[in-house]
């Protein structure tokens, strides 16, 4: 039977290639969404090694001038003496605020992308690492596991190297099995003016500050030591607290929050504030890559609905056209089920046909490593799923052809001459 | 071999009602040569169905080798249609998407028969219509005579016990009309088949060996 359809089908090969281009195209457009959806999904599943509850960032902007030439990126400097006042008397005043629990310097904002980065060389290997600079105690504060070493304290105190608490993942590419603690980062290969040195004290599971749909990079925590030398790093006119809350309901700490930096506003020279609850971040960073997923799944919907609409006509026209062909067939035996089971496989190889091309052009993308996030094991997933997607939108477009098929008559089909 | 017992069709189309048989009585023996002719639009065409299966009578019943069809399955029935009854239909009803040898090995499709044998009974069957050097061409290449002898080896394939033949000549000239009753003859005599064949010319119906005559719907002593 399956090499009577074949026969059937090659014989017919003008008005099966038609079909066959529609469900070619339905495959790639399918293939395209699944991956997308298959490659946010994991990413949304992978934890992002940190709690947003409780957690809220305030950047204080002030109105002292920004001294270029002491703004070297990672490299020490002595900050103006005038922000390190306004910003010990901002922190007195937040830490009394009920509910507090602890307070902490922090310099980039999560669930956004920016911040510091630099390179972590080690032994010809170079790696791009996100850097946060932030005070003792943070990021544990922030529920991040520590798996190897200690939170750096103040032991780099005056020394030309900071400590630093790495991410599994650089330890892993940078180390592989080795030992790690102790061991030393540079920023450079090359030994230059601007080469800065770290001493790995730690290790952390997972920090993916960009949230839950970004891809996970590799992060490098150093301490910003707001106590003690007092240099900081990249705090220009501005900086940012992380106060880390406790029992408090957030509406109404956010209207307490206010009112006190308004206060503090009119006695310091603060030009503005902001206050941005880490819950709230996360919850425009789903919104912003949540959005434009299902408004083309909506597009895409549509679109294989209509494809669908398109595989069901041509293929009730079919089974029109060939009414006399079906006719026959009862004529000399077939049974309706036998009918039936007739179109729904011509239509399930021309599926599999369209999977069959559909592939070649795909598997372009991960040989070609032009598509960077398309890595095979995405690839194969979204493959599968496409697959059998566009086979069952066959087996369903077949549907209610194959049954009128069945409900021919083969007196009537023959009748017409 | 074939009885039907009183039996009726009526067909209903929107407002009219047509009574195509009219409480028709028959029987026919197995390995018999039977003709049936009647002015066009008498019923010839629907009592042949109802002989072959292909259509159920409205009343009456309907015997086949001794067994009552009427409250047959579509399923069973179908399969009966596939294993006894062979048809030839006047305007041949080839398959115009495949070519000679497929079209010929259809009936077999339904029974469990492999691949390899198909072809071989498929080829057996085109030999006895003369038609062995055919095999790849498409029907549309092809005379009438010649899809006429094709459309016989599809129905004689799977060796029905039975073949019905509406008109098998009507299309064609009278010296291709011979080569097909000389067929038909061939397959009753040499295979024992029963042959009932509908026609309206005179000289091939005396070929046969009983003529049975039809007018509105009824036979005709
Ligand atoms: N499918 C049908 N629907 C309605 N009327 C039909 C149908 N088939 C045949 N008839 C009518 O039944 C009568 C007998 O038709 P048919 O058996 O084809 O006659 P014959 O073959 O002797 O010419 C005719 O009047 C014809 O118009
Ligand atoms: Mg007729």
């Amino acid at each position: 039977m399956i090499r009577h359809i074949f026969t059937m089908m090659w014989n017919r090969k003008k008005s099966n290639s038609l079909i066959l281009l529609e469900l070619i195209v339905t495959f790639l457009v399918m293939f395209s969404l699944i991956a997308l959806l298959i490659y946010n999904f994991r990413l949304f599943n992978l934890p992002i090694g940190f709690t947003a509850n409780d957690n809220w960032t305030i950047t204080i902007d002030t109105d002292e001038p920004l001294d270029s030439n002491v703004f070297t990126g990672l490299r020490e400097y002595t900050e103006p003496t005038a922000i390190i006042n306004i910003r010990d008397e901002a922190m007195q005043v937040l830490r009394q605020i009920n509910g507090v629990k602890a307070l902490h310097t922090i310099n980039s904002l999560p669930f956004t992308t920016g911040g510091l980065t630099t390179g972590a060389y080690r032994n010809g290997q170079t790696e791009f690492v996100g850097v946060m600079l932030v005070s003792e105690g943070m990021p544990a504060d922030i529920g991040m596991k520590l798996i190897e070493g200690n939170w750096f304290s103040q032991e780099d105190t005056g020394q030309d190297w900071r400590s630093a608490v790495i991410s599994k993942s650089l330890r892993d590419s940078l180390f592989g099995n080795e030992p790690v603690l102790g061991e030393e980062i540079t920023s450079t290969p090359s030994s230059n003016a601007n080469l800065r040195r770290y001493r790995v004290v730690g290790v952390f599971d997972q920090f993916r500050k960009e949230g839950e749909f970004a891809e996970p990079r590799h992060y490098m925590f150093l301490r910003d030591p707001l106590i003690g030398e007092r240099a900081a790093f990249n705090l220009l006119s501005s900086f940012s607290l992380l106060m880390i809350t406790e029992g408090v309901n957030s509406g109404e700490f956010e209207q307490q929050l206010y009112t006190n930096l308004s206060a503090l506003q009119s006695s310091l020279p603060i030009v503005r504030f902001s206050i941005n609850p880490w819950e709230r971040l996360q919850r425009e960073h789903y919104i912003e890559n949540v959005s434009p997923i299902i408004a083309m799944g909506i597009v895409v919907a549509f679109m294989i609905m209509l494809v669908g609409f398109g595989l069901f006509g041509v293929l009730w026209q079919n089974v029109i056209q060939r009414t006399r062909e079906m006719g026959v067939r009862r004529a000399l035996g077939a049974t309706g089920s036998s009918v039936r089971k007739q179109i729904t496989l011509e239509m399930v190889v021309l599926g599999l046909f369209a999977v069959a091309i559909g592939f070649v052009i795909v598997v372009q993308l991960p040989i070609s490593g032009y598509v960077e996030a398309l890595e095979w094991s995405l690839f194969w997933s979204s493959l599968v799923v496409s697959s059998i997607s566009l086979l069952c939108l066959c087996a369903v477009c077949s549907l209610y052809p194959s049954w009128s098929a069945t409900k021919v008559d083969p007196v009537e089909a023959l009748h017409y001459e | 071999m074939i009885e039907l017992k009183d039996t009726c069709k009526t067909y209903q189309t929107k407002n009219i009602e047509t009574l195509a048989l009219r409480g028709i009585s028959l029987q026919i023996e197995k390995s018999e040569f039977v003709s049936i002719m009647g002015p066009s639009g008498c019923g010839k065409s629907t009592l042949l169905h109802i002989m072959g299966l292909l259509a159920r009578p409205g009343e009456g019943a309907v015997y086949l080798e001794g067994e009552k069809i009427n409250s047959y399955r579509d399923k069973d029935v179908a399969r009966l249609r596939n294993q006894k009854i062979g048809f030839v239909f006047q305007s041949y009803n080839l398959i115009p998407d495949l070519n000679v040898i497929d079209n010929v090995e259809i009936p077999l499709l339904y029974r469990s028969v492999s691949g390899k044998e198909r072809r071989k009974l498929a080829a057996e069957a085109l030999e006895k219509v003369g038609l062995s050097a055919r095999l790849r061409h498409f029907p549309t290449e092809l005379s009438g005579g010649q899809q006429q002898r094709v459309a016989i080896a599809r129905a004689i394939v799977g060796r029905p016990k039975i073949l019905l033949a509406d008109e098998p000549t009507g299309n064609l000239d009278s010296k291709m009309g011979d080569e097909i009753m000389d067929i038909l003859e061939d397959l009753q005599q040499l295979e024992n088949t029963t042959v009932v064949m509908v026609t309206h010319d005179e000289e091939k119906a005396r070929r046969c060996q009983r003529i049975v005559r039809m007018f509105d719907g009824q036979l005709v002593h």
